[in-house]
C-alpha cells in the first residue's frame, strides 16, 4: 500500500510531475482516448478489448474543450483526486455465479484492485463551460427549468453538438486517466513482488464510464428509438449478446461494478436483458450516501477512523482527516443491500463479491 | 449579522451568505469558499491579482466569482483572504484579491473543492440585508 501511494499521486490538488502534457499532445488524449496509453508505454494491447466503447467515445472533439479546462487537466493524468475516488486493493470473499466469475477471470480469494476516479479538474471544467453555454440556450430555445443547474439544449442543436463532443472528450480523458493509474498499479506490485506485471496477472477486467449521457437505441412502445441515455449516480449494465459486450464476457453480460464504502465490500455484477429493458441498460454505480458530508464529521467526532479500519483488517492510506470522516463506512448504505435490491429486480446479476484489505484516499 | 453558515445538503455542501450589499455578499462568500478549503486566518497576503468577471445575472457572477478561486488553487495552487470591489453590477465584476500559493507548511487542506453549482442557486435583497444560497459540489 505504501508503494502504491507513493506511485499514485492523491488527494488535494495531485499532480504527476512525470507526466506534464503539452495542450496539443492533450487533445491527442482526449480524441484518442485509451489507445493513447497503449501508444506511450501506460497500458497493454488487450486491455483495450475491456474498456467500454474500446476506451474511446466516438465524436470527441478537442477543440470544444476550453484552454481552461486543458490547464486543469494537463498535470493531472495518472492522480486519483479527492472525495469519494479511491484505489481499492482487495480478494474474491464470495462468488455467487462460477461461471461468470470464471469468463471474467475471478476466483476464490484472488486479489483485486478496484480503481473510481474520473476526468478530474478537467472535466468539471467542462462542465462549468458548457453550463453557461447552457443556460443561455435554454433561454434561447424557452426552455423552462426547474434549477438552472439542469440546463440543457436540444440534443441536435449545435450547443447539444459541441457539448457531447467535450463531455466525449472528458470521457476519453478519464479512460487515460485511469490506465495511467492502472499502470502504477502493475508497477507498483512489481516491484513489491519482484515479478513482472504479466506474470502477476494483473489483467483488466473492465473501466466503464458512469456519470455520462450517451447515444444509444433502445425499444420504446415496441418501437426502437435512437436516445441520449443520461447515467447520473448510474453506470452502464448491457445485457448478454449486446454487440457492445466485450466478446469474452458477451456470453454472461457486460461487468457492473458496485463499489461500497471503503469499509463494507463492494460488488461485481454482470448486466441483465431485464435491465436493458427496464431501465436503458443501467444500474446504480455504488451504495449511495446515507449522510452528508456534515452529518459525517459530525458522527465522526472524537472517533480514530483509521484505527476503526485498521481493526476490521483494512489498511487506510493517504486520506486527509476531512476526506476521511467525509467518506465513513456509516456515511454511506450498506452495499449488500443496495446490492440485493439490484440483483432481486434484475437490474443486474451478482457475481463476486470483493472484500477490501487496504484504501487509497485523496 | 453572521457572514456565512453551512447546509447540509447529501454529497456536497450548501452555503448561505449574508451581506449589508453586494461587495459584502460577494467577500462573504469567498470567505465561506476558503474557509471550506483551509483556515482562512493562515492566508496571508503576499500577491494581488485584478479579477474582472461578466455574467448574464448577478446569480452566474457569484458562482464565476467563487469559480475563479477554485481554478485559481487548482492550477496555480492560490489562496485567498483578502477581496476589494472596484465595480460590481449585475453583469461586471471587477475586484483586486490578495492572497498567496499554498504553502505545505502553513496551510492545512481540509477539502477540495470541485465546482461551485448553479443548483439552488438564489440572491435576494430584503429589509437591507442581502442573503444567497449557493450549492458547492465537493
Amino acid at each position: 500500500m505504501t508503494v502504491l501511494f507513493q506511485n499514485i499521486p492523491s488527494g488535494v490538488g495531485s499532480k504527476r510531475k512525470d507526466l506534464k502534457l503539452a495542450s496539443k499532445e492533450l487533445s491527442r488524449v482526449m480524441e484518442k482516448g485509451a489507445r493513447w496509453t497503449v501508444e506511450n508505454g501506460y497500458g497493454l494491447p488487450e486491455d483495450i478489448d475491456h474498456i467500454e466503447d474500446r476506451g474511446c467515445i466516438p465524436g470527441a472533439d478537442s477543440d470544444c474543450v476550453s484552454e481552461r479546462a486543458l490547464e486543469r487537466g494537463r498535470a493531472q493524468l495518472g492522480t486519483l483526486g479527492s472525495g469519494n475516488h479511491f484505489v481499492e486493493v482487495g480478494y474474491v470473499d464470495e462468488v455467487y455465479d462460477e461461471n461468470a466469475a470464471g469468463l471474467l477471470g475471478l476466483y476464490k480469494d484472488q486479489m483485486t484492485v478496484l480503481v473510481h476516479t474520473g476526468s478530474r479538474g478537467l472535466g468539471h471544467q467542462i462542465c462549468d463551460d458548457h453550463i453557461k453555454v447552457m443556460l443561455q440556450a435554454s433561454r434561447k430555445y424557452g426552455i423552462e427549468l426547474s434549477d438552472p443547474q439542469l440546463c440543457c439544449a436540444p440534443v441536435e442543436s449545435e450547443e447539444g453538438k459541441r457539448y457531447l463532443a467535450a463531455m466525449a472528450c472528458a470521457a476519453n480523458f478519464a479512460f487515460v486517466n485511469r490506465q495511467v493509474i492502472t499502470h502504477w498499479i502493475r508497477e507498483s506490485f512489481a516491484q513489491v513482488f519482484q515479478l513482472s506485471p504479466r506474470d502477476l496477472r494483473l489483467d483488466l477486467i473492465y473501466d466503464v464510464c458512469h456519470n455520462m449521457a450517451k447515444m444509444e437505441t433502445h425499444e420504446v412502445g415496441g418501437l426502437k428509438k435512437h436516445l441520449c441515455v443520461h447515467r447520473k449516480g448510474a453506470t452502464r449494465a448491457f445485457p448478454p449478446g449486446n454487440p457492445e459486450v466485450p466478446i469474452p464476457y458477451r456470453s454472461i453480460g457486460q461487468p457492473v461494478l458496485i463499489p461500497g464504502d471503503m469499509g463494507r465490500c463492494s460488488y461485481v455484477l454482470v448486466g441483465t436483458e431485464h435491465g436493458f429493458r427496464e431501465c436503458f441498460g443501467s444500474a446504480c454505480h455504488g451504495a449511495g450516501r446515507l449522510m452528508s458530508r456534515h452529518q459525517a464529521k459530525k458522527a465522526s467526532k472524537g472517533r480514530s477512523i483509521v484505527r476503526e479500519l485498521e481493526d476490521a483488517g483494512i489498511l487506510v492510506k493517504g486520506a486527509s482527516r476531512g476526506t476521511l470522516v467525509e467518506e465513513i463506512p456509516d456515511a454511506y448504505k450498506d452495499v449488500n443491500d443496495v446490492v440485493n435490491v439490484v440483483h432481486g429486480a434484475g437490474i443486474a446479476r451478482k457475481v463476486v463479491k470483493l472484500k477490501p484489505i487496504g484504501v487509497i484516499k485523496g | 449579522m453572521r457572514k456565512f453558515e453551512y447546509l447540509d445538503h447529501a454529497g456536497d455542501l450548501g452555503i448561505k451568505i449574508y451581506g449589508k450589499d453586494l461587495p459584502d455578499l460577494f467577500r462573504h462568500a469567498a470567505e465561506a469558499l476558503f474557509h471550506v478549503i483551509t483556515n482562512p486566518e493562515t492566508i496571508q497576503v503576499k500577491e494581488t491579482r485584478t479579477l474582472t468577471l461578466q455574467g448574464h445575472n448577478l446569480e452566474e457572477l457569484l458562482v464565476d466569482w467563487l469559480n475563479e478561486f477554485i481554478y485559481l488553487f487548482e492550477t496555480r495552487g492560490l489562496l485567498f483572504s483578502d477581496f476589494d470591489f472596484f465595480f460590481l453590477n449585475a453583469q461586471t465584476l471587477e475586484a483586486k484579491v490578495g492572497g498567496e500559493p499554498y504553502d505545505e507548511s502553513r496551510h492545512v487542506i481540509k477539502t477540495t473543492v470541485k465546482s461551485a453549482t448553479y443548483h439552488q442557486l438564489w440572491i435576494q435583497h430584503k429589509k437591507g440585508i442581502w442573503r444567497a444560497q449557493v450549492i458547492i459540489d465537493l
